[in-house]
């Protein structure tokens, strides 16, 4: 019961943390709106005055006067909802997006990134963009409107307790009981939302892998299949999120079942009033109406506290995977440098596993500052684990990884890309132009940079040739590269850079036999002066190294 | 367009007939919960008329009860009528989701809508619901307009002078087909805009090594926050449309109870005011602005569904995939003659290739980096549009056939092979009642994939994350590839690169034993010398340049 309490706590810190830019909108908001909900409460009282004196017999003028001033309460009522629905949806959307920040940022920049690149795309992609557009949605088209019902609800009840006290109490208490009850509910339904969220980007996840999967399915002859188990897993689904959207949907007749009730109440005093003398038709009337206006705004409030509860589970989510708020969180521990020139690079007894599978077993070899590694074994020996420590991708579980004599988890990522370049076989290349790709996005290189990076790879006519030159679109959604050609874009992509320890992770395995000379070549000239870790199948391209190491096994087994 | 809204209004029509029982009973008890209030509010008038007269009598009383008693009903209907519509929507939209995802799946990438992965779950997940959604709203349409009659009536007959002005709630509806225009438009292009930065996202996660370990990770995700704020000038645009629209009819009801009253004003002078008329009027009034309301937002909501069909339907395709066919006799000889690939755009074409292969034969496609050998496999198997040239089957004909090109005959595993979220035996049999132990056990073993070795811990349990299967190297990702293939018997296996990753023992290894324990047709993309050697056929594919010196790598 506590974890759902700090659950809830915590995501209604974060609610209030992404409010605070928006604060100035979101007050504007608020006033607008008071004036909208004092223009809704207006309107029974002038048809109380209205009934009363329509009965009591009076001059037509005052009649007519009474209902041209109930049509601009009216009008400027309607104008007011208007705007302040703008300001809300614009205020909703800021919060939306500054949350999807956060949350990308997480994931970008902050998790793991062995554990981001072992999670499905779909499935991260779901709960970054997919919260994110769940909370905006709910404050804009739902959180302001709740506020107005709110106070409409109050103000009905101040109202109706002015013309008969008892009446407006018994309202008051059923109000009271109902929220009690309500809240109860709500916490159920936000833990089935929570239940619903999470199959639901399971889900989703198998689809993507599917999707990116089309082709090897489609010839397999197994793209049923994965429609098919798509048709189980969404069978499954309708039942979690069945029980979770009815759990929130059951304020409508609850709250239904109540306006039943205000109604016998507000009749039952009412007609005795009536009865006694001390209360006019009229003023039954506006009972009536009251009661009516109260109807719209509780019918609204269900479906309103449902988008609101399905809000409140995604910050809950949110709030788990976000760190705390770091402005007066942990000092920021203190900045580590590496030394000028060439950096040695050390593994000291280092053992790493992922659970209780051992990956790596005691290992342990030093580069010499501007000497060079070859790793060689066969598949499965840990040397993409050698290259995943030396990033400081992981935590060794024994020992130590040091470049330059400092400990590569305790080096910021900026001054680690500054001095440290990696090569790898697993890079990715980017929807986006070429230029692009080859700069990482970063405007501020040159394209005569760029240039003569590529004429040192012996790929500027390749890329002369493309339709749009550097600023051809390459990726996903444009040209498909052959691997080959996305090796040019890597290698490019390391060389614009300038560094001091070179990783190279399998990187010229799939180049012709005139590119790799070349690579070789370009290797010998880059390695100068350069601490140089190379992963390697192949002992053609390692014979440029001052050193080898084989590994099998996770153990090194030899080193010459 | 006129066509195309004609199939869309065919489209929902087939969806709801295809639950037509939970349609109609949805549409029973929501015709329940709309008619009641226009029942209570004409016992609550005639309840008024009783009280106006004192003293209250015990029919005034027992109006009463009615009126509570009827609302009590409606509360047990809501509760049924909910339950109801989230069966209607969730159906509806599952069904969707599976249908195009069929469609989609049954259609090689090249050929299927040229869209990143994210963008396609998003219209999955969002357009299945948008139309789910709009379904049900259609059970709304049909009762609501009967129920608009019998409320007009009721009206009329009480006083058909003061009923007349409501006329001009209608006149709402003219300024909401505006509105809907605008609705939709901003709709399309908030999808559009979200749909590229869902693909944004997807391609910078999937990249989140390279720009991390590059220090880019900043600079990526500062150009991605200036995409959420384009995105925003148009979201805010779409959703105040929206709300115009739903608070036009809001404030209709304002407006209407303004004119009834006005109305009585007038005709007080007939001497006929009674309380209860004005609450009559005043209750049908608002219930009629909220039926005017939902009809607006339905309108919106008409064109949002289109708008989801449209973009739903480019992803499904024209046709659907065909099945596997059962007619294609086992091969004794693949003839391929001119084969020519059409090159993406801007690159040169590989020149036309020609080859023959017999079971027991091993083709090698080789070539130099860039030259299109991928392509022409892809080609070959009907994978890539724009392809010419013969392919016969034992001499029949089957050139961009691919439900004879394809599982059972064919066996394929491509370059840079995708896997699925699960354990490394659900990616062997993919759902496959046909992949039997000991088929899996002889497709490990000839990829040199051990269970339980020093590689593979875990065997056939390891967990596959995720689609790139980023926990294992590229070289076991290739064999995993290839022992999938081999799982399912064919006559023509075709491997699309799945040596390059793999040190030069496990590739011999691999290479020696393979085609021999598996006797059917080879047809193997690689640069592998000692494959080259063992070779029947060799075709080299090179690319169609004016001047091959041009391209130097």
């Amino acid at each position: 019961m506590s974890g759902t309490r700090d659950s809830r706590s915590a995501a209604l810190r974060l609610l209030l943390r992404e409010i605070r830019p928006v604060t100035g909108t979101a007050l504007i908001a608020l006033a607008v709106l008071t004036v909208s909900v004092l223009a809704t409460l207006a309107g029974p009282m002038l048809v109380q005055r209205f009934v009363d004196r329509a009965t009591g017999g009076t001059t037509q003028s005052v009649l007519i006067t009474i209902a041209v001033w109930y049509l601009v309460i009216a009008v400027t009522g309607g104008a007011a909802r208007i705007c302040s629905s703008y300001l809300a949806v614009h205020a909703g959307w800021r919060i939306a997006d500054s949350l999807r920040m956060r949350l990308l940022h997480h994931v970008a920049v902050e998790a793991p990134v062995l554990e981001v690149e072992n999670r499905p795309v779909g499935q991260v992609l779901e709960q970054v963009s997919g919260s994110a557009d769940i909370v905006g949605q709910a404050i804009a088209t739902s959180g302001f409107r709740m506020i107005s019902n709110v106070l409409v609800g109050a103000g009905t009840v101040v109202a109706m307790s002015l013309v008969v006290p008892q009446a407006g109490l018994g309202i008051l208490v059923l109000i009271v009981v109902v929220c009690f009850v309500l809240t109860r509910l709500s916490r159920r339904s936000r833990v089935r939302w929570e239940k619903a969220r999470g199959q639901q980007a399971k889900l989703f996840g198998f689809v993507g892998d599917a999707i990116g999967a089309r082709d090897d399915l489609l010839m397999l002859g197994r793209s049923r299949w994965a429609a098919d188990r798509t048709r189980a897993d969404l069978a499954a689904l309708l039942h979690t999120e069945g029980r979770a959207y009815i759990s929130g949907r059951i304020f409508w007749p609850v709250t239904q079942l109540c306006t039943a009730v205000f109604f016998a109440i507000g009749f039952g005093f009412g007609l005795r009033e009536l009865q006694l003398g001390s209360i006019t038709i009229g003023t039954l009337t506006m009972i009536y109406l009251y009661v009516n206006l109260l109807q719209g705004p509780l019918e609204d409030m269900s479906s309103q506290s449902g988008q609101m509860q399905q809000m409140f589970a995604v910050l809950a989510i949110a709030a788990r995977t976000l760190p705390a708020e770091t402005a007066t969180g942990t000092p920021e521990p203190p900045a580590v440098s590496l030394p000028d020139g060439p950096l040695g690079i050390e593994f000291d007894h280092v053992t790493f596993g992922y659970g209780d599978t051992p990956v790596l077993r005691d290992v342990s070899f030093t580069v010499a500052p501007g000497r060079s590694l070859g790793i060689v074994g066969p598949t499965g020996a840990g040397k993409s684990t050698v290259i995943n420590l030396l990033c400081g991708l992981g935590e060794p579980g024994q020992g130590r990884v040091r470049i330059g004599g400092v400990d590569v988890r305790r080096l910021p990522p900026l001054e680690f890309a500054r001095r440290v370049t990696v090569l790898s076989q697993r890079a990715h290349v980017f929807s986006a132009s070429v230029y692009e790709n080859i700069t990482l996005f970063d405007d501020s290189v040159s394209e005569d940079r760029v240039w003569q990076v590529l004429d040192r790879l012996n790929a500027a006519d390749w890329v002369r040739d493309l339709p749009a030159g550097l600023r051809t679109r390459v990726g996903a959604d444009a040209r498909t590269l052959s691997e080959g050609e996305s090796q040019v874009l890597v290698g490019a992509r390391a060389l614009l850079r300038p560094y001091s320890v070179l990783v190279v992770d399998e990187g010229t395995s799939r180049f012709d036999a005139e590119t790799e000379r070349s690579w070789t070549d370009l290797l010998e000239l880059v390695m100068r002066d350069r601490t140089v870790v190379m992963v390697e199948h192949r002992m053609a391209t390692l014979v440029g190294v001052d050193e080898l190491m084989t590994m099998d096994g996770g153990r090194v087994v030899g080193a010459k | 367009m006129n066509t195309e809204q004609l199939g869309f209004g065919r489209f929902l029509r087939g969806a709801a007939v295809r639950v037509k029982g939970l349609y109609l009973s949805t549409m029973a008890v929501w015709s329940t919960i709309y008619g009641v209030p226009l029942i209570i509010g004409a016992l609550i008038a005639a309840m008024l008329d009783h009280a106006a007269h004192p003293p209250v009598t015990a029919a005034t009383w027992w109006l009463l009860g009615a009126a509570v008693a009827l609302m009590v009903l409606r509360a047990v209907a809501l509760w049924i009528g909910l339950q109801l519509t989230f069966v209607l929507i969730f159906r509806t939209s599952a069904w969707i989701k599976t249908e195009v995802l069929g469609r989609l799946l049954g259609r090689p990438t090249a050929l299927g809508p040229a869209r990143g992965s994210g963008e396609i779950l998003n219209r999955l997940r969002d357009d299945s619901d948008e139309i789910g959604g709009l379904l049900e709203w259609t059970t709304d349409l049909i009762y609501r307009s009967v129920l608009l009659v019998i409320a007009v009536a009721v009206l009329a007959t009480a006083d058909l002078v003061m009923t007349i002005p409501l006329v001009l709630l209608a006149g709402g509806l003219v300024a909401s087909v505006m509105l809907k225009k605008r609705v939709a438009a901003t709709q399309a292009e908030t999808r559009v805009r979200q749909g590229m930065i869902s693909a944004e996202i997807t391609d910078t996660l999937t990249g989140v090594r390279d720009l991390r370990l590059a220090g880019a990770m900043t600079g990526r995700l500062a150009g991605l926050y200036r995409r959420f704020a384009w995105r925003r000038t148009v979201q805010l645009r779409h959703q105040i449309y929206l709300d115009l629209l739903s608070d036009l009819f809001y404030n209709l009801v304002m407006v209407g109870t303004g004119v009834v009253l006005l109305t009585v004003s007038l005709s007080v002078a007939r001497g006929d005011f009674s309380a209860g008329k004005l609450v009559l009027f005043l209750t049908y009034a608002s219930w009629l602005g909220q039926q005017m309301y939902f009809f607006g937002k339905i309108l919106a909501r008409y064109q949002s569904g289109r708008v989801s069909y449209r973009r739903l339907a480019e992803l499904a395709g024209d046709e659907p995939p065909r099945p596997a066919s059962n007619d294609v006799r086992p091969l004794r000889e693949l003839t391929v003659t001119d084969l020519t690939c059409a090159a993406p755009v801007g690159a040169t074409a590989p020149r036309p290739v020609s080859f023959q292969v017999r079971p027991g034969e091993l083709v090698v496609i080789t070539g130099e980096l860039g030259s299109g050998k991928s392509l022409v496999v892809r080609s070959l198997l009907g994978l890539q549009p724009g392809t010419t040239g013969s392919i016969r089957w034992n001499g029949a004909e089957v050139a961009g056939d691919r439900s004879r090109l394809g599982a059972p005959r064919v066996g394929y595993a491509r370059q840079q092979a995708k896997f699925v979220h699960g354990s490394l035996l659900d990616n062997l049999t993919l759902g496959s009642d046909d992949v039997t132990p000991a088929r899996v056990e002889a497709a490990m073993a000839a990829v040199r994939l051990c269970s339980g070795s020093e590689e593979l811990p875990r065997g056939l349990d390891t967990w596959i994350d995720s689609g790139t299967a980023g926990q294992l190297s590229g070289g076991q990702r290739q064999r995993l590839s290839l022992a999938r293939m081999l799982c399912r018997p064919a006559d023509l296996y075709v491997v699309d690169d799945c040596d390059s990753s793999l040190d030069g023992p496990t590739a011999r290894a691999i290479w020696a034993t393979l085609p021999r324990q598996w006797p059917a047709a080879w047809i193997v993309v690689s640069r592998n010398e000692d494959l080259l050697a063992a070779a029947d056929v060799v075709v080299n594919v090179t690319r169609a340049t004016v001047d091959a010196g041009v391209l130097s790598l």
